[in-house]
């Protein structure tokens, strides 16, 4: 059972504490997986009705029904790790969500999703928070935060070095996807309103942006976590509601680890 | 950070141990880009599905690479012999695509994986429509460049048979 604490004059134990925070994640990253399930049926459709045979990737990397297996097992675990209490069961969920995750990564049709990288790196957290269920509810939460603004820092670094090219200095890599034919209020605002070369500009200045944040980003480690974690939150959302919403499904699952940073562990008064 | 080392060290904390170290890897080898050559082959050849083998270039998945390099994908109807680009005289000669030519039926930058536009769920709707064609994709980044071509043969109305024509990296 562990210790016991007094949560707002409420005796209760460690185990209790340290799930509340554990299933906002777990939360945000069943959100992230279920943001892709309106198009997974046509997807799937698209792949059972057309194979590509390649010598790249081995059989089991290719198959459809694999492909599903690997998506619907970590959306059921996630679902069964919102209610579940026991030690055990709950690092089985996650080592096998993570591992799932694993393979969508590596799977033919779905190795270019960023969706199932960030969740594997949330799952990833998730089975390390879950072999640490035992340690000490503030030192628990202190370490926890850590490593969430590392993974956090980490995407942003991944995202950031391979922008750092003059194709997306100059604008020109983002104009191509995003300024020229993107069907998407913010884009669709800037061409209704802008005269082309204007919207060349205006693209150099939102790629240089992009660069620049995603790259200050890479250091949310070295903050406080609060600040980071309100940092992350905001360019998460900057990035999806002014790019695209689709996005979401790699956001939520980052997002779910930026508010477990800004969770406060310390209004807990340990009692006995 | 710097409770978290005392903490592991501490108390021989096996999991944050390698949930650091893997995180820590990585980072390094994704510092590594802007300044080796080596790595940036290697990221180069992930995004054309180009690695040594199925096994390197799983292991390079984890890596965060979103929105990475500029990705050019040229697509052809034609049959390679029909193109003013003639097929590569070895695989490892992979001519520059000319997208204004009247084969071209698309040419497009795409955000990472540039194999994703015949491999990917919503792009292989449109294969059932143009089952044949000719994929060529440039990747660059600081210099550095990678041009692969594909192409998609159908075997039968349910399968398309994908054949690596030549990877040439500069």
């Amino acid at each position: 059972m562990g210790q016991s604490y007094c949560v707002s004059g409420q005796l209760t134990d460690q185990l209790t504490i340290a799930l509340k925070p554990y299933r906002v994640v777990v939360g945000f990253l069943l959100a992230s997986l279920l943001w892709n399930c309106g198009a997974f049926p046509h997807v799937f459709a698209a792949y059972t009705s057309l194979r590509l045979s390649d010598d790249f990737f081995p059989a089991f990397a290719s198959s459809p029904y694999v492909l599903a297996a690997l998506y619907l097992i970590p959306l059921t675990l996630s679902v069964f790790a919102l209610f579940t209490r026991g030690k055990l069961l709950l690092r089985s969920y996650a080592i096998a969500t993570a591992a799932c995750l694993f393979g969508l990564c590596i799977h033919q049709g779905s190795y270019n999703d960023v969706t199932f990288l960030t969740c594997f790196w949330v799952s990833l957290w998730c089975v390390w928070y879950t072999f640490r269920l035992d340690d000490p509810v503030d030192a628990l939460a202190a370490k926890a935060k850590t490593f969430a603004m590392l993974i956090l820092s980490l995407i942003f670094l991944g995202g950031a070095a391979g922008k750092w090219t003059q194709g997306y200095w100059s604008g020109e890599v983002l104009y191509q996807i995003y300024f020229v034919d993107r069907d998407f209020w913010f884009f669709n605002l800037l061409r209704e309103n802008l005269a082309a070369d204007t919207l060349r500009d205006v693209a150099v200045y939102y790629s240089r942006l992009v660069i620049v944040s995603e790259s200050v980003c890479a250091f949310l480690w070295l903050m406080n976590p609060k600040v980071g974690s309100a940092i992350a939150i905001a360019m998460f959302l900057g990035i999806t509601l002014f790019s695209n919403v689709h996005l979401f499904s790699v956001t939520l699952c980052l997002i779910g680890l930026a508010v477990f940073g800004l969770h406060e562990p310390k209004t807990y008064s340990q009692s006995k | 950070m710097r409770n978290l080392l005392k903490q592991i060290r501490n108390s021989k904390d096996i999991p944050s141990t390698l949930l650091l170290a893997a995180i820590v890897g990585i980072a390094l080898w994704i510092v590594a880009l802007p300044m080796s050559a080596t790595v940036q082959e290697a990221y180069l050849r992930r995004f054309h599905l180009a690695s040594p083998s199925f096994l390197s270039w799983a292991i390079q998945q984890p890596v965060p690479a979103m929105y990475n390099f500029e990705n050019q994908v040229t697509i052809s109807a034609a049959k390679l012999e029909e193109l003013e680009v003639k097929p590569p005289e070895s695989t490892s000669d992979v001519p520059t695509p000319n997208p204004t030519d009247e084969n071209t039926i698309a040419d497009f930058m795409i955000n990472h994986f540039p194999t994703r536009s015949f491999t990917f769920g919503h792009t292989r709707s449109h294969l059932k429509e143009n089952p044949a064609g000719n994929y060529h994709l440039t990747t660059r980044y600081r210099g550095r460049e990678i041009r692969s071509l594909f192409e998609l043969t159908p075997v039968t109305e349910t399968e398309i048979r994908i054949k690596r024509l030549g990877v040439s990296i500069e």
